[in-house]
């Protein structure tokens, strides 16, 4: 049985505006072990990103607020760290690698200096020769020649800025990588690079990693895991092997599927979902997905699902399956 | 039962959906902003006071009539405000000048802008040559200091009413172009002025339907602004004799009068002090909330 | 043999900078049929969307020709130019920067026809809006809406139906659903297809996508640095990729499937600077099976199938 390294039990967070109390997350709840990677699927505005800046206590001051639920990283309750444990626990336990490399680094700064910052940091009393060899190895280690560790960000193109993202957040050598869209801003063949070496990262540091992510091709290349974020809840979660192979899956994750185009298969027209995303300042009732729903009937509408599992590691969140119980079904 | 028949009557009548006007909006967002509102409130009563003041003021005989019995009297029924060292009542001049301030202000804003718009969405929409003539050109007015400049033509060619609304708009108008420019350089890159182009709209409508409106925001709060800054600068050139002469009751004349008299009758500056100051701030306070109202972004 | 509907010859871009010459688009040929599309492919900074821009002469090209429907109109003027822009259309990527946002839906609908005087009277006006709105599915509730109020999705029907309002019979989509979300992104291309099918449209449309491309695309043109490397039949391009840029593209896309899992990245570095390229493969740099005689000269675009194009030493 792997351990559990992060532990979200029933999340709710709450953004305060002027004229609108948004539902950011109605109910998460996720596990990731040590050394998995765990894909966090959803279009704009699911709740992934809120997700992961929960776990950092990053959620922007009096407007957004967790009012029910626990994140637990390695048994203890993140949002009742103390300042100084908190300050510990970010960067060398857990670091967050953000979508577009440029605004996490520092302009004016050498990005040998940004990654060395990183290591003192943490490192307190460290010396600096360690210092700078540390940050020659992290160089190597992303496929950067140590050489160019004293020239600032806008001498590097974007695939390369993304790596110096990914050695500052890697620097302390975490448990835990929250990675949010790091490859969106990249063109395809950057972005396998990226991929590529977080995969290799991943296997030789033994990190554990949150991604998070619209492309269900990413996952199936580098995630053991996934949970498909809707409306603020996680409706469907299991081994990737569940999410990818299994006969059933929530309507949600089906229209996901039918909206991408297929390389392989020639289709004439897709299948997407109908409507749009609930606006989460006035959530639909009962199930949230109902009214996009192809499958909806009466209970969906009034009744919200229970989460049913299917097997021990895959379970959905709708009516559907409530008489689909535990055992060989797949 | 006929009542009910009339309303489905209605709701088949063709599609035609009603929403608030533009300006409707507007008002609705302005209105949220207490201090715009405040601020809009003291400018339209001194703008009627300005309008008004000659239905019950008579300007010979209550503004600049000289009583020298009555001088520096302190605050009374008669007198609320006083009188000054010439015995004149302290209220009615200040009424009466606040046409000065108004009326330079506003023309002041008028002439600024409107050369400011011309030349700024000119020179950022076509750019080049023209563009480096036009910003060099207005970069030599940058350097010159502005109440320098207004005094300097003001000197060369007399102080008029008109000439100082001129000495001071060209102090105004390099900044307003390169405000107005900077904004329509920005907004010429936006797709939706490509998607104009595509489909063969003229230069000018591109202008004054795609980019202008776009700016308006920017325009009209630098406009209020600009309208603030120069009630001051009015008042400052009165003060120091080169605006508007004595006997008119300017409030910066007003200003210079009285300060001669500061330690004994300090009373007498408090009056056009304060409106001056009251003045610009509505204005600008008006300029802030405008900016917020006049996105069509901002929720309401 | 009919004349296809969009033809460039030797189609050039140059944009002078302080580095240098920027070859943006540096001869381009190809031709789209009627009623078909073109995909056109390519990283960022492979000169697809100036292209897409040059075509419609929304940047004036350095050197080249542009023939529409058999009449040069590179440098048509008045009359002519007015025609082509009538019949020539273009979606942009960005549904909120290419929508004023000052102008609610009705207006933003109204004002290609109220520029060109299509049609002309209120009431005729508003009927085609409303006709509009129905054909790209936006409800007419949204006829006095601004485009912040809307979601992507929305923004982006409206930005069609705009493209739409003049009945062109030309479309250059450059990037249409790449701001949007994937379930959103599987609508607006349903739309644009049963609007080719209805209408007889002719696209070229510009992604980064490959697999969007093939979905809408009965050619692929493949970009690289300015120039078109290959160009062939969708089905063609995709079961046999010749150049090896192409073959990289299409090994790079992550496919949703638990099928092959491993990573493998062949072309090492990235794109290099469009300016002042040597002569030569642009490629060169990056392949993995460069050679001596990639560099040097430059290569012709090859035509090694029926309709099949590659530029490459190695075929």
């Amino acid at each position: 049985m792997a351990e559990k390294l992060l532990e979200i039990k029933d999340l709710w967070v709450e953004f305060k505006t002027d004229d609108a109390l948004v539902h950011a997350l109605n109910g998460v709840n996720l596990t990731v072990n040590k050394g998995e990677a765990y894909g966090l699927v959803g279009e704009t505005g699911a709740g992934k990103t809120t997700t992961c800046k929960s776990i950092l206590q990053l959620l922007p001051e009096r407007v957004g607020k967790i009012t029910n639920g626990e994140i637990l990283f390695e048994g203890k309750n993140i949002p009742d760290f103390t300042e100084k444990e908190l300050e510990d626990f970010r960067g060398s336990k857990c670091a967050m690698i953000f979508q577009d490399p440029m605004t996490s680094l520092n302009p004016v700064l050498t990005v040998g200096d940004q990654v060395a910052e990183e290591i003192e940091l943490h490192n307190p009393g460290m010396s600096k020769e360690d210092i700078d060899k540390r940050v020659d190895d992290m160089f190597k280690l992303v496929g950067l020649l140590p050489e160019r560790k004293g020239e600032f960000p806008h001498q590097f193109s974007g695939g390369m800025k993304q790596r110096i993202v990914i050695a500052m957040g890697l620097a302390c050598q975490p448990d835990l990588l929250l990675a949010d869209e790091p490859t969106t801003a990249l063109d395809v063949t950057i972005q396998l690079q990226i991929l590529k070496l977080m995969k290799d990262l991943k296997e030789q540091m033994n990190t554990a990693m949150i991604m998070v992510t619209h492309d269900l091709g990413i996952v199936a290349k580098i995630c053991d895991r996934a949970g498909i974020m809707y409306a603020g809840e996680i409706i469907e979660d299991g081994d990737i092997e569940d999410i990818f192979e299994s006969k059933y899956h929530h309507p949600y994750t089906v229209g996901l599927f039918g909206s991408i185009p297929d390389l392989t298969v020639k289709t004439d027209r897709l299948n997407p979902i109908q409507g749009l995303m609930p606006d989460p300042a006035d959530l639909p009732t009962g199930c949230k997905f109902h009214p996009r729903c192809p499958k909806c009937y009466e209970e969906c509408v009034n009744v919200e699902p229970k989460v049913y599992q299917l097997s021990p590691s895959h379970m959905i969140k709708c009516h559907l399956f409530k008489d689909i119980k535990e055992g060989g079904n797949e | 039962m006929s009542e009910k028949n009339t309303v489905n009557v209605s709701a088949a009548a063709p599609r035609k959906f009603k929403r608030k006007s533009q300006l409707e909006m507007v008002w609705i967002r302005y209105r949220k902003n207490k201090l715009a509102l405040f601020g809009l409130v003291v400018f339209l009563i001194i703008v009627i006071v300005s309008i008004s003041t000659p239905l019950f003021i008579d300007y010979k005989e209550q503004v600049i009539k000289q009583n020298i019995m009555d001088k520096f009297q302190t605050a009374s029924a008669a007198h609320p405000f006083g009188t000054d060292q010439f015995g004149r009542d302290v209220l009615c001049r200040l009424l009466w000048g606040a046409r000065y301030s108004i009326l330079c202000g506003l023309g002041v804003m008028a002439l600024s802008l409107s050369v400011g718009a011309v030349l700024g969405a000119s020179a950022g929409y076509f750019g080049g040559a023209y563009d480096q003539i036009i910003m060099r050109i207005l970069d030599v007015f940058f350097a010159i200091p502005m109440t320098l400049m207004a005094i300097s033509i003001v000197a060369a060619f007399g102080n008029s009413i008109p000439n100082l609304i001129v000495a001071i708009s060209l102090g105004q108008i390099p900044k307003m172009t390169r405000i107005i420019r900077s904004s329509v350089i920005t907004l010429k890159d936006q797709d939706f002025i490509e998607a104009a182009r595509a489909c063969d709209t003229k230069k000018s409508r591109i202008i004054f339907k795609h980019i202008l409106p776009n700016a308006m925001g920017t325009l009209i709060v630098e406009g209020t602004l600009t309208m603030g800054k120069s009630i001051i600068l009015i008042a400052g050139l009165s003060f120091i004799g080169m605006g508007i002469q004595p006997p008119a009751p300017e409030w910066g004349a007003m200003l210079s009068e009285a300060k001669n008299y500061m330690l004994n009758y300090p009373y007498l500056m408090y009056a056009p002090g304060i409106a001056i100051v009251l003045t610009a701030l509505s204005i600008t306070l008006i300029g802030d909330g405008l900016r917020d109202a006049l996105d069509p972004k901002m929720k309401n | 043999m009919p004349t296809p509907l969009l033809q460039t010859i030797g189609l050039k871009k140059y944009f002078k900078t302080s580095k240098g010459v920027l070859h943006a688009v540096d001869d381009v040929n190809f031709t789209i049929e009627k009623g078909q599309t073109l995909g056109v492919v390519g990283e960022s900074g492979c000169g697809k969307t100036t292209l897409g821009r040059t075509i419609l002469r929304l940047t004036e090209p350095t050197e080249g020709r542009i023939m529409f429907g058999g009449k040069d109109v590179t440098h048509a003027a008045g009359k002519e130019m007015h025609e082509f822009r009538k019949n020539a259309q273009i979606i942009f990527q960005d549904p909120s920067s290419s929508l004023n946002p000052r102008m609610s839906v009705g207006d933003l609908i109204a004002e290609p026809m109220k520029v060109m005087k299509t049609i002309t009277g209120k009431k005729a006006l508003e009927e085609r809006v409303y006709e509009l709105m129905n054909i790209v599915g936006l409800d007419d509730r949204f006829y006095v809406s601004y485009p912040h109020e809307l979601d992507g999705g929305r923004r982006q029907r409206i930005g069609v139906a705009r493209a739409l309002a003049l009945e062109p019979e030309f479309i250059v989509c450059d990037e249409p659903v790449s701001a949007l979300d994937v379930s959103i992104q599987a609508q607006i291309l349903n739309l644009l297809m049963d609007l080719q099918d209805r209408m007889g449209l002719t696209y070229m449309f510009i992604t980064h996508d490959l697999s969007v491309v093939k979905h809408i695309s009965t050619d692929i043109a493949v970009m690289y640095l300015g120039q078109c490397i290959e160009k062939a039949p969708t089905d063609e391009l995709f079961e046999k990729p010749l150049h090896p840029y192409t073959q990289a593209l299409l090994q790079a896309i992550p496919v949703p499937n638990l099928k092959n899992r491993t990573i493998e990245s062949t072309i090492k570095g990235e794109i290099s600077s469009p300016i002042d390229p040597k002569p030569g493969c642009r490629f060169a740099t990056r392949c993995p099976y460069a050679k001596p005689e990639c560099t040097g000269h430059d290569l012709d675009l090859k035509e090694v199938a029926p309709n099949h194009f590659v530029k490459c030493v190695l075929v």
